[in-house]
């Protein structure tokens, strides 16, 4: 990867960064009380890749601890459904518990609750994980190969 | 705890569980890559052996997930959750699909020595595994197609796994192709299903469609179904996938791709008799199965004849055996009335469904056998190989057996089961009879052109000694298996096959 943009589209990669994190992590963490959830936010987060790789041309030597942070995000999936296992697979053994997201959301008009919806926000949690993850890899994987291809066509 | 009820969820999770631990904990070492993948196969096969035995000896159940008992309590509100059904068939279903993953995970331990990126063949390979027995045991449509969809994905990574001249990518994208389009006409058939009667779980879905049996609808789904299915088990029309993609994927994965195919004929099964039973018109689907099983049988051995390439071959061969299964089922069907199949039909459902197992076994014996070869030689063309005998002799043996089993040699497991079959299609038509035993004759042909020439002759020298050790357990293992089906073939039928039909609710 030898390219390289200018200064002003570096910084503003930079600065636009955060702010779309941050969306990211909204939408992964209200997934279960509004539309959103773990996929559309880790794809959210994703973009920012996208941009750090499209504003730097490259994005450092990430690559396994990304594909750590997959593995962990499905391990984790995995292991909170067979944690329901006393009742059954995927048993929400959280809701309506009190405890950490055990509240339930009060009826009629209000803010929403974050703590609530038992196990379905800790998956979404994961679900965010690993597809933030997993499409950064990808747009790490498909920017390499296109870098690659670029200097096969050079050498030919 | 009791973790017998939760058997067949246990036998879907632990594969995917151990599936996304090996990238992350084989980190450590190579050896705790390996012993993690060994143990994902050995739990799940333990947990299918519990599943078994309890189906066998106690009866069957119906697991829904996430309520707070796995029994379905509430009729109506426990059937909108997804649910499992461990029932005979499933138990004849992933009792194949264990036996052949063992075989084939044993196997690449040797075979895949020395590759890079080993964890994530041994993650797809999981992932597959998880994929078929999802769709063999799930009791809900849409459950369905996510497993359809993650068997798909998964396999087509494996196809494309090794890249040899870009043979195996082109497999692979090949496959990806009809696999995705296949996934979509289930999906339109699913939205027809779920239009028409507001439920995907099969239970409420077979009430739905008793209620109405004569609605254009079901029979469009129906159709769509079969065209689904049926490519996916490779029938003839439909077949033109698999031959790359059992001959251009690694090792170990062919006869885990091969079993995808079985499986996929096994929700076929399921599909029709359980959710459509009486009200499918047997009769008119019985001959489109007949068809198509003719057509695979006979087209897929032709096929064989002129290979030259040894997995090819196979492969044809493979396509050819799954004509015995559809046609044998087709048949039963065409004896179907409202109190069940009858008469004949009894004997070819029994065949056609032991012919299965059988199949899924000997089928992977030989592929690994035929990789087997090529790991040790380098080579895959027959008209280059000759002599390996002298230092390979338990692989030859292997190879020879798992050859006169499909050839329905007897006393061999496949002739068992192929005797069934000509019987009972006999009984309907005789040409049927004659045209499977004409096949048969064929298939014993390509067979032995195929082990004369890679076997037998004086010695060229072409490899250094026997396989590794691993590798010879892994086909070791499934012989014993084949064995034990040809000394018992009576009690196979009657202990797991004929539970099996029992299950579908075509026999008292």
């Amino acid at each position: 990867m030898n390219w390289k943009m200018s200064r002003v589209v570096r910084t503003i990669a930079d600065i636009m960064v955060v702010p779309i994190i941050i969306f990211g992590i909204y939408l992964i963490i209200h997934g279960h009380l509004s539309p959103g959830g773990g996929f559309q936010g880790g794809a959210v987060i994703a973009s920012s890749t996208a941009l750090l790789i499209i504003a730097y041309g490259s994005f450092g030597k990430h690559k396994d601890s990304l594909s750590s942070l997959e593995s962990t995000g499905l391990t984790l999936f995995i292991l909170i459904a067979f944690l329901g296992l006393g009742y059954t697979v995927f048993y929400n053994f959280l809701a309506s518990g009190g405890a950490v997201f055990g509240g339930t959301v009060p009826y009629g008009i209000n803010p929403g609750r974050l703590d609530s919806g038992g196990t379905v926000p800790l998956m979404n949690i994961m679900v965010g994980l690993e597809v933030t993850a997993a499409l950064s890899l990808i747009l790490w994987m498909m920017a390499k190969g296109s870098d690659s291809m670029d200097v096969e066509e050079a050498s030919v | 705890m009791n973790f017998v009820e939760h058997a067949p969820t246990l036998i879907l999770g632990l594969p995917l569980l151990f599936a996304f631990l090996i990238p992350l904990l084989g980190r450590i070492s190579k050896d705790m890559r390996d012993i993690l993948f060994l143990m994902g196969l050995l739990l799940t096969g333990l947990f299918v052996g519990i599943m078994a035995y309890e189906v066998l000896t106690v009866g069957g159940w119906t697991y829904v997930f996430g309520a707070s008992t796995s029994e379905p309590t509430n009729p109506i509100t426990s059937y909108f959750r997804i649910t499992f059904v461990a029932d005979g068939f499933s138990v004849l279903a992933t009792l194949t699909i264990a036996l052949v993953a063992l075989g084939a995970g044993l196997f690449s331990f040797d075979y895949m020595a020395g590759h890079a990126a080993l964890d994530k063949f041994y993650s797809l390979f999981l992932l597959t595994l998880a994929g078929v027995n999802g769709m063999v045991l799930t009791g809900d449509l849409f459950n369905l197609f996510v497993w359809f969809e993650v068997t798909s994905i998964a396999s087509c990574g494996l196809i494309a796994f090794t890249n040899y001249r870009g043979k195996s990518v082109e497999a692979a994208l090949k496959y990806m192709i009809l696999s995705v389009l296949g996934g979509l006409f289930l999906l339109i058939s699913i939205g027809l299903l779920y239009g028409q009667y507001g439920v995907v779980n099969y239970k409420l879905l077979s009430d739905g469609i008793a209620g109405s049996p004569g609605l254009f609808v079901n029979k469009l789904a129906l159709g769509i179904l079969l065209l689904v299915f049926g490519m996916k088990a490779s029938t003839v029309p439909m077949h033109m996938w698999a031959p790359d993609a059992y001959s251009e994927s690694p090792g170990p994965a062919t006869p885990l791709i091969a079993i995808t195919s079985l499986g996929s004929l096994f929700v076929l099964f399921r599909l029709t008799f359980g959710v459509y039973g009486v009200n499918m018109g047997p009769g008119v689907i019985g001959t489109i199965l007949i068809i198509l099983g003719v057509l695979s049988m006979f087209i897929g051995v032709s096929m064989a004849l002129v290979q030259s390439d040894l997995k090819r071959l196979i492969a044809y061969l493979s396509v050819s055996q799954v004509g015995y299964m559809t046609m044998a089922v087709g048949v039963a069907l065409t004896t179907w009335t409202a109190e069940g199949i009858n008469g004949y039909g009894i004997m070819a459902m029994e065949g056609g469904l032991f012919h299965m197992i059988n199949d899924g076994v000997y089928k992977a014996l030989l592929f690994l056998a035929a990789i087997a070869v090529i790991h040790a030689t380098g080579k895959r063309d027959l008209n280059e190989l000759g002599g390996l005998a002298h230092k390979m002799p338990y692989t030859t043996v292997f190879f020879l057996l798992g050859a006169l089993s499909i050839a329905g040699i007897p006393p061999l497991s496949g002739f068992s089961s192929k005797l069934l079959i000509y019987q009972s299609v006999y009984l309907y038509h005789p040409i049927l009879a004659i045209i499977a035993l004409v096949v048969s004759i064929v298939t014993l042909a390509v067979i032995c052109k195929a082990f004369f020439n890679a076997f037998l002759g004086p010695d060229q020298g072409q490899t250094k000694g026997e396989v590794p050790k691993g590798m010879l357990i892994a086909m070791g293992l499934l012989t014993v298996v084949l064995i034990i089906f040809t000394l018992f073939p009576h009690y196979v039928v009657a202990e797991i096959v004929v539970p099996a039909i029992r299950a579908l609710g075509v026999i008292p």
